[in-house]
């Protein structure tokens, strides 16, 4: 909504104005899409706010009730079309990965190659040897570890050389530890085979740690595609906001271009005068300094992450706890007197959708 | 239309052009699957919906006095004898299908993995034969009666006159020790499954072994109980053979009777019309016991419930009640066939008859098997594959054939294939002048059509049952990397459903070779399979082959034993 889709190549795909209805549930509610070549994109959202339908509907494994799909500007679905999903070039890796048990890993990869040139069989080979999976080629996929599933999953589904790759959170079956490594592994894939990509993930780290732009999605809406940074940095609305980090939230009411906080006054452009606003400060929001330096708080805990630590803070005169970010342990312990400030760009001003 | 660049260009078709007309064509490649699955299921659907309506049509078409006669003569005494022996094998089976099923559920004793599968073979004694053989056992010159009288010490039958078990006790009493697996093996396979926290909750609130199971395990297995004992009383409701060898007039009894002895088709449609409708309400009952209780504790694979050791007496005593029912359902009938059985072939050898008998029943049973397990396969699949709510209430329909007991269904063909048969004649006369006299009815084509429709239930339950423990990822995997519906199928979805597939099959097979009243009024004119053999020798009174071809069905029986106790054992 935010990027206007370039004029000249026809973007890899281009989803405008699909619906799709469930019985009461309104699954998709005319959202927009369109994805360049070469991008990766997230879709990103909870779980129910039709991001695995959006991905579904582009795959040709749901149709939609209206709207049209195009991919390299071939129509598939939509005014009169209905191209099914084995014509369609599309890859897609499941959350689940769905590999067929009853073959090895070398008939999943080249199930999908029926019909393409020997070429096609050497390039999923060496795809295979890539991933470092070839010593598993004659295994059955239910004796690997999820990782290299997962592996397999991604080399099946890029083997045909599809256009789009769709992936469905891929990276949710494995476990914390071996999920950034397997992350930074896909993505050089992905990268290296020039492959386009859309992802659904409801982890906003995930969203910002892969793709080149974000689409956030709510109740069947997109409500707002952008490039991580400024998702995170630059979100349109308190939900937004919320769902790419925890904040806390001080109400407050525009008064001649400003937000009045505790903690000082804060600018609020671009808002109606009077208008009910939340100023979010999130942990990076808050420069914390000896007392008198800034607004007077106690350190209530510190929680000790490692890296860094928490520091949780009350102000008197303010409702909700604020928490500030410090590298490594810090200087304070619970119950020191501190000063706080206020860091002027990490503080977001957003109208209150509560209130409205 | 601009094309992918070349690096990207995938696998979709190099040689073919991107035609404009694209849409177009895609609707009619996707629409022939559709097609061939609505006309399967919707075929399936008219076979079983076509003997129902066909028994209104003929029921209406009786003479004024037909209900008036029917409700006078006829309905009342079989209506009484029909609920009774429904209410009586209904408590006999569930009393001894769910305690058995408990004993070796929540108890550990020596004997007990031997009880677990051998509580399941009465199922391959049909209720028919178990009335042959109990007859003989226990008639008056029989083993038994001459064994109790020798221990006494009396000399001739009439000095001591014993039960009789042409009786209706003496009825409840046979079908109800043949029937309880029904509601052993879905009773058996809750309690395994069941959560050995539930259990455990149980007694640190503070209850015994007792309460446990009637406050905690009995609830829990409702549903399984409701299940079972619907299907041994549709069983019960089909009997023909051990009801009238009994004396006892049942519906379907009188069915028979009305049909066969007194040619009155209407008559016996209005029967029939009866007895589906006492099916129907049995099935409604059924649903309402089970309303709102799922599987417990299916989906997250609980820890499993540990056995209570028995020693010393309290395990011969489990033992000894375990094995009653084996002994009573399935140990003395068998036995007996099989001595008489050996008795017979000593002094005979195999006859010419029992051979040809094998023969037709091989080829009924086999060809129903094929066709139901192509078509409960296709029929179950296409819900799973295309979608849409109202293949599903179309699939429900084609399997509607379980509830309708095989002499109804048989009496409900007899109008529409005749009706067929004449068409057919009248059109071959005409044609080619040579007569087709009965191609339905005359070549067991009849017969085939009703094991198909009366068993189709079995391989879509089956086949279901295997489709849903596809992940549905998988198929749509399958489409997305370049099959269409059917090739998903065929490199998917069967790999992988095979074994419930066969397994239907198998049992299909099975049920087509017991199943008598559709055989015994759909056969084709002198033609005998082993189960109408072996009516017709007890019919009569004679013993001649009945033992051989009696043994030769439980034997056939047997097979899918072993194969349902591996179904209904849940893994650990």
């Amino acid at each position: 909504m935010t990027d206007p889709a370039p004029s000249r190549p026809a973007p890899a795909l281009a989803v405008e104005e699909v619906a799709c209805r469930f019985g009461r549930v309104q699954a998709l509610d005319r959202v927009s899409l369109s994805v360049r070549p070469g991008e990766i994109v997230a879709l990103l959202g909870d779980s129910g706010c039709g991001k695995s339908t959006l991905l579904r509907v582009v795959a040709g494994l749901e149709t939609p009730d209206s709207g049209t799909v195009r991919l390299d500007g071939r129509l598939v679905v939509g005014e009169g079309a209905a191209v099914p999903p084995e014509e369609r070039g599309v890859g897609l890796m499941f959350q689940d990965y769905a590999l067929f048990p009853h073959l090895t890993v070398a008939e999943n990869i080249r199930f999908g190659l029926k019909g393409q040139p020997p070429a096609a069989r050497e390039a999923a080979t060496s795809l295979l040897e890539q991933v470092g999976l070839s010593g598993h080629a004659a295994s059955y996929p239910q004796t690997l570890s999820g990782g290299e599933q997962q592996r397999v999953a991604l080399v099946r589904a890029l083997a045909p050389g599809p256009r789009l790759l769709l992936l469905d959170e891929p990276f949710s079956n494995l476990d914390r530890r071996m999920r950034d490594r397997v992350r930074e592994d896909t993505v050089a894939l992905l990268r290296r085979t020039g492959t386009t990509a859309l992802m659904v993930t409801h982890d906003p780290e995930e969203a910002l740690a892969v793709s080149t732009r974000i689409a956030l999605m709510r109740r069947g809406r997109i409500v707002q595609v952008a490039t991580g940074e400024a998702l995170y940095r630059r979100p349109e609305s308190l939900f937004a906001a919320r769902f790419l980090a925890d904040a806390a939230e001080i109400p407050a009411r525009v008064d001649a271009g400003r937000a009045e906080t505790p903690l000082g006054a804060v600018p609020a452009p671009h808002l109606p005068e009077g208008a009910a606003v939340r100023v979010c400060l999130r942990p990076e929001a808050l420069r914390v300094g000896a007392p008198g330096d800034g607004t007077a708080a106690q350190v209530m805990r510190r929680t000790f992450l490692g890296a860094a630590s928490l520091l949780h803070l009350a102000v008197p005169g303010l409702g909700v706890p604020l928490r500030a970010r410090l590298p490594g342990p810090g200087p304070h312990g619970p119950g020191d007197a501190v000063g706080v400030t206020l860091v002027p760009d990490a503080v977001l001003v957003l109208p209150d959708e509560e209130a409205a | 239309m601009p094309s992918g660049p070349p690096a990207a260009s995938g696998r979709a078709g190099p040689a073919r052009p991107p035609a404009p007309v694209r849409p177009a064509a895609d609707r009619w490649r996707r629409g022939p699957w559709a097609q061939v699955w609505t006309l399967a299921a919707g075929l399936a659907a008219l076979l079983v919906l076509a003997p129902v309506a066909a028994l209104g049509v003929e029921a209406l078409q009786g003479s004024g006095g037909l209900w008036p006669h029917l409700l006078a003569h006829v309905l009342p005494r079989a209506l009484v004898d029909t609920g009774l022996l429904l209410a009586g094998v209904g408590v006999v089976v569930v009393v001894v299908g769910t305690g058995a099923a408990w004993l070796v559920a929540a108890y550990e004793f020596s004997g007990r993995r031997l009880l677990d599968w051998a509580l399941l073979l009465p199922l391959a004694v049909p209720t028919y034969i178990a009335a042959y053989a109990y007859l003989d056992l226990l008639h008056p010159v029989g083993p038994v009666q001459s064994a109790i009288r020798a221990l006494l010490g009396y000399a001739r039958p009439r000095d001591l006159m014993l039960p009789d078990l042409r009786s209706l006790p003496g009825c409840i009493l046979l079908l109800g020790f043949v029937l309880y697996p029904y509601v052993y093996l879905p009773t058996r396979a809750l309690f395994l499954m069941q959560s050995a926290s539930l259990v455990e909750a149980g007694r640190s609130l503070g209850a015994g072994p007792a309460a446990v199971f009637r406050r905690v395990a009995l609830p829990l297995a409702r549903p399984a109980i409701a299940l079972g004992a619907s299907l041994a009383l549709l069983e019960a409701l089909n009997d023909i053979g051990a009801a009238e060898f009994l004396g006892v007039r049942t519906l379907t009894v009188s069915i028979y009777d009305t049909w066969v002895n007194r040619s009155d088709l209407p008559g016996a449609a209005g029967l029939a019309l009866v007895m589906l409708a006492a099916c129907l309400g049995l099935i409604a009952v059924e649903r309402a016991a089970r309303r709102g209780r799922g599987y417990a504790g299916a989906a997250q694979r609980p820890r499993r419930m540990s056995r209570t050791p028995l020693a010393g007496p309290a395990a011969l005593a489990a033992l000894a009640l375990g094995l009653l029912p084996v002994a009573l359902g399935f140990l003395a009938p068998a036995s007996y066939l099989a001595v008489e059985a050996w008795r017979r072939l000593h002094v005979a050898g195999l006859s010419g008859a029992i051979l040809s008998e094998i023969a037709s029943t091989l080829i009924y049973a086999g060809l129903a098997t094929g066709v139901a397990t192509a078509l409960g396969f296709v029929v179950a699949a296409g819900p799973r594959l295309l979608g849409g709510r109202w293949r599903d209430l179309l699939l429900r329909c084609a399997t509607l054939g379980y509830a309708v007991p095989g002499a109804i269904l048989a009496i409900g063909l007899l109008p529409p294939l005749a009706a067929l048969d004449g068409a057919l004649d009248a059109a071959s006369r005409a044609l080619a002048g040579v007569s087709l006299a009965a191609m339905g009815l005359g070549t067991g084509a009849a017969l085939v059509y009703a094991y198909v429709v009366r068993f189709l239930a079995v391989t879509v339950g089956s086949s279901e049952a295997g489709l849903a423990r596809v992940p549905r990822s998988l198929g749509d995997a399958a489409r997305v990397l370049g099959r269409g519906p059917a090739g998903a199928l065929a490199q998917v979805h069967l790999p992988l459903t095979w074994p419930a597939v066969l397994g239907g099959a198998l049992l299909v097979f099975v049920d087509c070779v017991k199943e008598l009243p559709a055989t015994l009024i759909l056969r084709p004119l002198n033609v005998e399979t082993l189960a109408t053999h072996l009516y017709g020798e007890a019919a009569r009174g004679t013993y001649e082959d009945g033992a051989v071809a009696a043994l030769l069905i439980v034997a056939v029986g047997l097979l899918p034993v072993a194969l349902l106790l591996r179904v209904s054992t849940p893994r650990a």
